[in-house]
């Protein structure tokens, strides 16, 4: 049975919610949810929205191109419901559906930046305006997903949490790939990177790739920002191979978030591509370190 | 997922579905993700059916916004609407303006100009013109 036949059951509109001595309207605590996912959105991606190469990507982005990245971007969001969530209570998680309520969120928020940052106007095609709220809903989206983190509020931590069904070695994969997403999100869009990365020799671009393990060793294993629950790892409970293999993630996501904005095709000669997925590599190690603290 | 996996403790301590809210939705709730729900599928369809659309290689629409035109430091400034009728963006677009009565002629440059957009140019001759004294031309672009 797909996902979403799974449990279609609901409660009356006078259902109440018990939180602490407090008792409130299940609806209204939901609408509150939806508020809070809003504002995460705008929170996290409004930058993107005054990025000039967002709006110029969305102008030459194909139809399929954005039909992948749409479908890639629920699943992240996915993700994020598990680890963050706009819900003030795990129990009321539906990560599947959290995910398609973020990503509407993410458009709805877009839209109305746009309009507002007069991105939106008569002179500019319904294609164009379309393709623009799809490419922006993507971050604004992940930050819909990701309002809890960002703004607080939720269940105490001795709660049992969504993501404990899954295991050591999968949440650090899943935080990392997540965390290098949202980070480097910011940045994949604009030219800098592949500025940076046109200017440097060989000598620069390896030295990048070893303080970038460096760095992701010492903010997970040295810094001592949380304690590491390593019991049940396998694949990853040695420090060095975690950090090696968080960085291998993190260069996937730098090279896949290239490929998004139109900076890394299947033509690109391989002596381009790999410094620029080296120096956005920096970046999305970096976000994949904190990811796995944070997520 | 396995059954198995599909189970995990609720916030009183109860098994329960990963699939099963506790408490489950309202009617608010369920309303907004059928919306939510509507909302991205209406975007991948138009995707789909856009993807399935013949492709119309760039042409240009120009048009004198004649009560516009002005004069600045004793030139006079026309500016035009440049409209993308295409189905695809053009890079670097340039566009020549010439006066029919002489050879005088100014070109620009537009950076970006996507399918069905249009953007304001200005050109700057040193006689008084109207819309019928001007021919444009794209001299040349790049596709993306």
């Amino acid at each position: 049975m797909p996902f979403f036949l799974k449990n279609l059951s609901y409660s009356p509109i006078s259902a109440r919610l018990i939180q602490g001595d407090e008792s409130k309207l299940l609806y209204k605590v939901e609408l509150q949810d939806y508020v809070r996912a809003f504002c995460g959105a705008l929170f996290f991606a409004v930058p993107l929205h005054y990025t000039m190469e967002m709006w110029e990507r969305a102008r030459v982005m194909a139809d399929v191109d954005l039909i992948i990245v749409t479908v890639l971007a629920y699943l992240a969001n996915v993700g994020y419901s598990v680890f963050s969530g706009h819900k003030d209570a795990e129990s009321r998680k539906a990560p599947w559906w959290d995910a398609a309520v973020s990503l509407s969120v993410g458009m709805i928020a877009s839209a109305i930046t746009l309009l507002l940052m007069d991105q939106i106007t008569h002179q500019i095609s319904f294609e164009i305006t379309v393709k623009m709220i799809a490419l922006e809903a993507l971050p604004t989206s992940f930050g819909a997903s990701l309002a809890r983190n960002q703004l607080g509020g939720g269940d105490p931590a001795n709660k049992p949490h969504l993501e404990d069904q899954f295991s050591v070695d999968v949440r650090k994969l899943m935080g990392t790939t997540l965390g290098s997403l949202m980070f480097a999100f910011n940045i994949a869009p604009t030219a800098e990177p592949i500025i940076i990365a046109n200017s440097l020799g060989w000598h620069q671009v390896i030295m990048i790739m070893i303080f970038s393990v460096i760095v992701s060793y010492a903010m997970n294993f040295m810094a001592n920002f949380v304690q590491e629950d390593d019991d049940g790892a396998v694949m990853l409970s040695n420090d060095w191979v975690e950090t090696f293999v968080s960085y291998a993630i993190a260069l996937i996501v730098s090279a896949a978030l290239l490929w998004t904005f139109g900076y890394l095709t299947i033509d690109t000669p391989l002596d381009f591509a790999l410094p620029w997925i080296i120096v956005l590599g920096y970046v999305t190690n970096l976000g994949g370190s904190a990811g796995r603290l944070v997520l | 997922m396995s059954p198995s996996e599909e189970l995990k403790k609720g916030g009183n301590g109860a098994e329960r579905s990963i699939y099963q809210q506790d408490p489950p939705p309202t009617l608010v709730s369920w309303s907004i993700r059928l919306t939510s729900i509507l909302l991205v599928a209406t975007l991948l369809i138009y995707f789909i059916w856009s993807m399935l659309q013949p492709v119309e290689r760039p042409s240009f629409d120009f048009a004198v916004q004649n009560d516009q035109i002005e004069q600045r430091n004793g030139n006079w400034v026309v500016p035009v609407s440049v409209t993308n009728r295409g189905d695809v963006s053009v890079l670097n677009l340039a566009i020549e303006a010439t006066l029919k009565t002489s050879t005088e002629s100014r070109e620009t440059n537009i950076r970006l100009l996507g399918p069905g957009e249009s953007i304001s140019v200005e050109f700057t001759f040193s006689e008084q013109l109207s819309e019928a004294d001007l021919k444009y031309e794209a001299i040349s672009y790049i596709l993306p």
